[in-house]
């Protein structure tokens, strides 16, 4: 892309996108289009829902199930946005809601396996050591701990890094809701944090705010 | 190290890490094979139900075990099934929800709400956002719980209320039209509520409530206004109700319709803020920057006027592209809040936003002000760019 000036190099700001292509994805299904509309959709958003659920859920081999189960949801849904500005916050409240349920259905089977044989590795658990990935796991062992409305505030603030006000959209709830939401995960995973040697030199003494 | 640094590394190995080996391309066309097919892929699933209903009535099981340990353990039943605890309701999920004890809760639409925990000790509920009915009923209604955002509502007796809960200004609206309910929230002390009353209470430092006609002896930066008696017949939603309910556009239309200058003129920080958020989520800018501008005309050195800025800032970048004006916005924000919730953001929205107007100069001196106070941030690489350049 040499051809791009300075100042389109620098747009990776998720903010400051044009609403144009969401009001084409909206036509699109309002026409009737809905495959047109769902490739629309995935071009779009797909990297976006990706990396929402990523965060949240963190196991790579659940993502892409909850990915389809997001954007089908969202396809079905068009007609409930008024325009293509409101397209992307429908979105990423949409992708938060499927990964709070996908993590209650875990804590449900969790509770089943009370009855199944102990310490089942995880599919797509690494077989060397590997202490970079076994940070991240140590990070979601954590942010099992939590409760899940808490934990997708914190996943999406603190390790996503979205701007508060959009994690509040798409967590439909005010913003002094999210901020005490993140602020008591936070609390919450550096207690636990602490107690995983695989975590230990990254959370010491840590003044991170919300 | 610090959970920045930790929040980057797990970016980085799930940005760098593909979910799963199914790569972008069959993703994209799993997922428009699946948008061909109607949507009843639920029905291909009777092993997949069959094993969900054999979950939920193990789970029921266990629950009643464990709940009839104690002397108060009521179930609740939506559309014929038992509840499960924690499951978002919304009134789709057929209403009234009945409980075993003889109570029941209505929710109004677009109203949310999750029975967070239902045993020995009690009934917690959590009111989301939107308006729901509550009728009480027996001897152990003194356990009741429902949480809207800071408040609380505890159960006294049998009584019948209503309580409406406007998330983006954090207001209650209450009304009990039998027995009485204790009210109490983090800028109130516990108060009973007895019938008739309407209750609007909101932690702002200023009332603008319509028609008061008295206030109680609440802490003195607490607006508690007190309509009695007045049947809760509400002919037309308030645009605060309606913002309650996520309906942007409605509530715009609702406080046009009302005096939206005369609004903004009188209404207090917490209003104005609440205002402007309405009309920038209903897209209409210009209502919005109003209410905005009219917060931090009349309420200066107010935190919420601080983000009535960011807020200008946003709509100035997004809506306007008007980046200089953004950028000014923006700074406005780290200037009176330094330190304050949306500084990280402010910080980074403000470097692209010079950037952009092509004030490189400020762009790369915020830049190096994010690397400094944020070394971790999730934009990191971001201004190392812009100071690089």
């Amino acid at each position: 892309m040499s051809g791009s000036s300075a100042s389109a190099r620098v747009l990776p700001f998720r903010g400051a996108r044009s609403h144009d292509e969401d009001a084409e994805i909206l036509a699109a299904a309002a026409g009737g289009e809905r495959e047109r509309a769902a490739a629309l959709l995935f071009d779009r958003y797909g990297e976006h829902v990706r990396r929402i659920l990523h965060r949240i859920l963190g196991a790579s081999d659940e993502v892409q199930d909850a990915r389809q189960v997001a954007l089908l949801r969202v396809l079905d849904r068009l007609s409930r946005v008024e325009s293509g500005a409101e397209l992307r916050g429908f979105v990423s409240s949409v992708s938060a809601f499927v990964a709070r349920e996908h993590l209650r259905s875990k804590k449900r089977r969790g509770w089943l396996h009370l009855f199944a044989p102990e310490d089942v590795p995880e599919h797509g658990a690494p077989e060397h050591d590997d202490e970079g990935l076994e940070a991240v796991r140590a990070v979601y062992s954590v942010l099992d701990q939590l409760d899940t409305d808490d934990r997708i505030a914190f996943c999406m603030r603190v390790i996503d890094g979205m701007e508060l006000t959009e994690v509040a959209a798409a967590c439909e709830v005010s913003l002094a809701t999210v901020k005490r939401r993140i602020a008591h995960a936070q609390e919450r995973f550096l207690v636990h944090a602490q107690k995983q040697p695989a975590l230990t030199t990254w959370v010491r003494a840590t003044g991170d705010s919300p | 190290m610090s959970l920045d640094s930790l929040a980057q590394h797990v970016r980085q190995r799930q940005d760098t890490d593909p979910p799963s080996e199914v790569d972008a391309g069959s993703a994209r066309e799993r997922f428009i094979r699946a948008a061909r097919l109607p949507r009843s892929a639920s029905r291909a699933r009777p092993v997949a139900i069959g094993a969900a209903a054999v979950l939920v009535a193990a789970a029921a099981g266990v629950w009643l075990w464990i709940g009839h340990r104690g002397s108060f353990a009521p179930s609740y039943e939506i559309a014929g099934g038992r509840g499960q605890i924690g499951v978002e309701l919304a009134p789709t999920t057929a209403t009234p929800i009945r409980f075993s004890d003889g109570s029941k809760v209505d929710l109004d639409s677009n109203a949310r709400m999750r029975v967070a925990s239902l045993d020995a000790r009690g009934a917690h509920l959590v009111l989301e956002s939107g308006r729901a009915r509550f009728d009480l009923a027996g001897a152990d209604a003194d356990r009741w719980t429902v949480q809207a955002g800071d408040f609380e509502v505890h159960g006294v007796g049998a009584s019948k209320f209503e309580l409406s809960f406007l998330v983006p200004a954090e207001e209650i609206d209450l009304a009990v039209h039998d027995g009485h309910v204790e009210l109490l929230g983090s800028c109130v002390e516990k108060r009973s509520v007895a019938a008739p009353a309407h209750v609007h209470v909101t932690c702002a430092k200023e009332t603008t409530h319509a028609e008061p006609t008295r206030s109680t002896t609440a802490p003195s930066d607490l607006r508690v206004v007190e309509v009695v008696p007045k049947p809760l017949v509400i002919a037309r939603p308030s645009w605060r109700a309606l913002a309650a309910q996520s309906r942007w556009s409605e509530a715009l239309a609702e406080a046009i319709a009302g005096d939206f200058d005369h609004e903004c003129d009188t209404g207090s920080a917490a209003d104005l803020l609440s205002l402007g958020d309405v009309a920038r989520l209903a897209h209409d800018a210009p209502h919005a920057r109003h209410a905005y501008d009219s917060l931090r005309a009349r309420f200066p050195g107010d935190p919420s006027a601080s983000v009535a800025s960011f807020s200008l800032g946003k709509l100035a970048f997004d809506e306007d592209h008007a980046y200089g004006e953004a950028g000014r916005a923006f700074d406005a924000y780290l200037r009176e809040q330094p330190h304050g919730a949306l500084a990280r953001d402010a910080l980074a929205r403000s470097m692209e936003a010079h950037l952009r107007a092509g004030d490189r100069d400020t762009a790369r001196s915020l830049a190096q002000r994010y690397l400094d106070e944020y070394p971790g941030g999730p934009q990191q690489d971001v201004a190392r760019g812009i100071v690089a350049k």
